[in-house]
């Protein structure tokens, strides 16, 4: 998988490339204008990078803690070491009270472990109940963005979905009609399922309690109406109590969407009564990743979206073109850890411009661990042949005083007598879709030379 | 061996982070599984100025409009001809966030919890003067508190997930009223 060769998707229709990067890019600005609003962002955002790096030098202690409260509240803790655990877990509440069908609400984490298809297998109807992630699935295809996970559609594409799978109107694409009948279509759903699984935005340690952040109403519909709710949360959900959980609730959803605060935030700590409350906590290869000097600041992530939305590739490539659950930038640090080989050309699908480490509300150095991930990628021996020639010959020519003085100006010589098809082939990518810069007449070196006679 | 020692024995060889010092001297204490407080208060503290109440409620209203919801005072002309609508809940929430607009809701006993998202409409009264002004000072209300659920309500429910375009009233109550008593 080349993210460069998966881009061409999105890229060759260039209407529509412009308009998932206009799309994106008024995201951001909203988030601009919540964030601006508030002469206390950045001591916020401090604050909360120094809670996140505190609590994971103490994980396992606040995980303790948290089984402990949660538990003594009459809430079932489970641990899944990965995401074959997690999803068998799932499986077993399930079939424990022969639930036949399961609503979701949005969780990354459950599409990082692949639960939908491993449900279905068993049997088990899932209905994601997300808008836009019920979308993409009736189109059975993934996600394009951890928070608006349809933004690729336009409201044309929802419309003939609706009008195809829910029988709505032909050629109505008005999201006001569509969403109404979306919300027809999907109560039915909550008033028939035997259980409904949310992921957790926040857990508190200190109360045992977790926090579900959400606009639809879809997800504490499907938490509170069913008996059985499962909440499935990765290790680095955790902080410790609620006064640090208000840094968060302050940056989470102007970080997401510009909103000051999301229409719900929703403390779940006890059981309803007569119902049952599990949550399943989930490593999956992140206890590794703290291990790890340079990427265990990637744990801070409380999935905003906001890296996604700046970043000029991910804007004008879609998240489509990563072939990860989650894209972009936070995307382009997380997967190599699951499959170097696999996501070897995240790494170099940046411009390393540092928008995503700028808009970061838990200050991850974001553009930094790209270029971390690229020399793993070297170490690891996946570079490709033609960037290794191509290293290792330039790296021989600079080696030699005559080399580094002179190259620049025969290349540039050889440049000019042999324009277009020297170098305008196949074997130099750069030329797809760039001119080549022009060369100085004279070099540094050579200028420096001729004022120092 | 569970998974719970695997991954417990996992986080455990994890090294240090370097901002924190207070963590250094714990280090003795590790992986005991007891309930670790940390030294000192958050290392965020929010001096915000003590507005009046009038202030802060000025701000919750913009805010409430700001996310599709209504305001209306009980004492005034508007509420007397207000007519709720129909399959519409009306609850008591308990203090107002000035910084959002946000209502603090906990059901209690008394009232299933899907049900003020079950329906179409909502009504949350709330005190005027039990207003706070930012999400610090609503979780320092609620931090000696046991809460089972509880919702901080901001406006209807809502989505832009159909090509960005807002729709007000997405899976949960298509309106929200907040009436101050």
């Amino acid at each position: 998988m080349k993210h460069a060769q998966e881009a061409k998707t999105l890229i060759r229709d260039e209407e529509r490339m412009h308009w998932h990067d206009q799309a994106l890019w008024f995201v951001r600005e909203k988030r601009d204008r919540a964030a601006l609003n508030l002469p206390e962002w950045e001591t916020l955002r401090k604050a909360a990078s120094r809670i996140k790096t505190h609590t994971l030098d103490h994980l396992s202690d606040y995980l303790i803690q948290f089984e402990d409260q949660a538990e003594k509240n009459g809430i079932h803790v489970h641990w899944a070491a990965d995401a074959a655990a997690h999803n068998q877990i799932v499986l077993e509440i399930l079939q424990q009270s022969a639930v036949k069908k399961l609503v979701k609400s949005k969780s990354m984490l459950t599409e990082e472990c692949g639960l939908n298809p491993y449900l279905e297998e068993h049997g088990i109807e899932v209905i994601d109940t997300d808008l836009g992630e019920r979308i993409i699935q009736l189109r059975a295809e993934p996600p394009s963005h951890i928070v608006l996970p349809a933004i690729h559609l336009k409201k044309e594409d929802v419309g003939q979905l609706f009008e195809e799978q829910l029988g709505t109107e032909n050629g109505n694409a008005d999201p006001v009609y569509l969403t109404g009948k979306a919300r027809e279509h999907l109560r039915q759903h909550f008033l028939s399922a035997g259980a409904g699984l949310s992921g957790v935005n926040f857990a508190i340690a200190e109360t045992g309690g977790i926090v579900l952040c959400t606009n639809e109403g879809n997800g504490d519909l499907g938490a509170t109406y069913p008996p059985i709710h499962i909440a499935s949360m990765g290790l680095e959900k955790v902080l410790p109590g609620l006064n640090d959980l208000a840094v968060f609730i302050r940056l989470l959803a102007r970080s997401a969407t510009g909103q000051p605060i999301t229409a719900y935030t929703s403390h779940f700590a006890k059981p309803k009564p007569g119902g049952e409350m599990h949550v399943i906590l989930v490593d999956n290869g992140r206890s590794r990743i703290l291990q790890h000097p340079t990427f265990r600041t990637s744990l801070h992530c409380i999935r905003c979206g906001a890296c996604l939305n700046t970043c000029p590739v991910y804007r004008r490539s879609g998240g489509h073109s990563y072939g990860y659950p989650i894209p972009g930038p936070i995307g382009s640090i997380l997967s190599p850890h699951r499959d170097i080989r696999r996501y070897k050309s995240l790494p170099y699908a940046s411009t390393l411009c540092g928008s995503c480490t700028n808009v970061c509300p838990v200050k991850i150095n974001l553009h930094e661990q790209l270029l971390e991930w690229r020399k793993e990628v070297v170490r690891a021996g996946q570079l490709p042949l033609s960037k290794r020639l191509m290293m290792w010959g330039l790296g021989r020519l600079l080696l030699h005083p005559f080399g580094y003085r002179h190259g620049g100006k025969i290349g540039g010589k050889l440049l000019q007598a042999f324009p277009k098809v020297l170098i305008k082939n196949r074997l130099n990518p750069w030329t797809r879709g760039r001119e080549m810069p022009v060369f100085a007449k004279k070099s540094f070196y050579q200028l420096y030379k001729e004022k120092n006679k | 061996m569970r998974d719970r020692e695997k991954i417990l024995a996992s986080l455990q060889q994890a090294t240090f982070g370097v901002d924190d010092k207070a963590s250094e001297k714990k280090s003795g204490e590790r992986g005991q599984g007891q309930a670790f407080r940390r030294e000192g208060d958050n290392p965020f503290s929010w001096e915000g100025e003590n507005l009046p109440v009038e202030d802060l409620l000025h701000q919750a209203e913009q805010m409430i409009r700001s996310v599709g919801g209504e305001v209306l005072k009980k004492d005034s002309e508007a509420y007397t001809h207000w007519v709720m609508p129909e399959n519409a809940l009306r609850i008591r929430g308990e203090f107002l966030v000035a910084e959002n607009g946000a209502v603090w809701f906990e059901p209690g006993e008394s009232l299933e919890r899907s049900a003020i998202f079950l329906v179409e409409h909502l009504v949350i009264e709330v005190p005027s003067q039990e207003i706070v002004a930012t999400m610090h000072e609503a979780y320092a209300r609620l931090n000696d508190r046991k809460i089972s659920y509880g919702t901080f309500i901001s406006g209807p429910s809502k989505t832009a997930d159909i090509e960005q375009s807002l729709v007000i009233g997405a899976q949960g109550p298509k309106s929200c009223w907040i009436i101050l008593i």
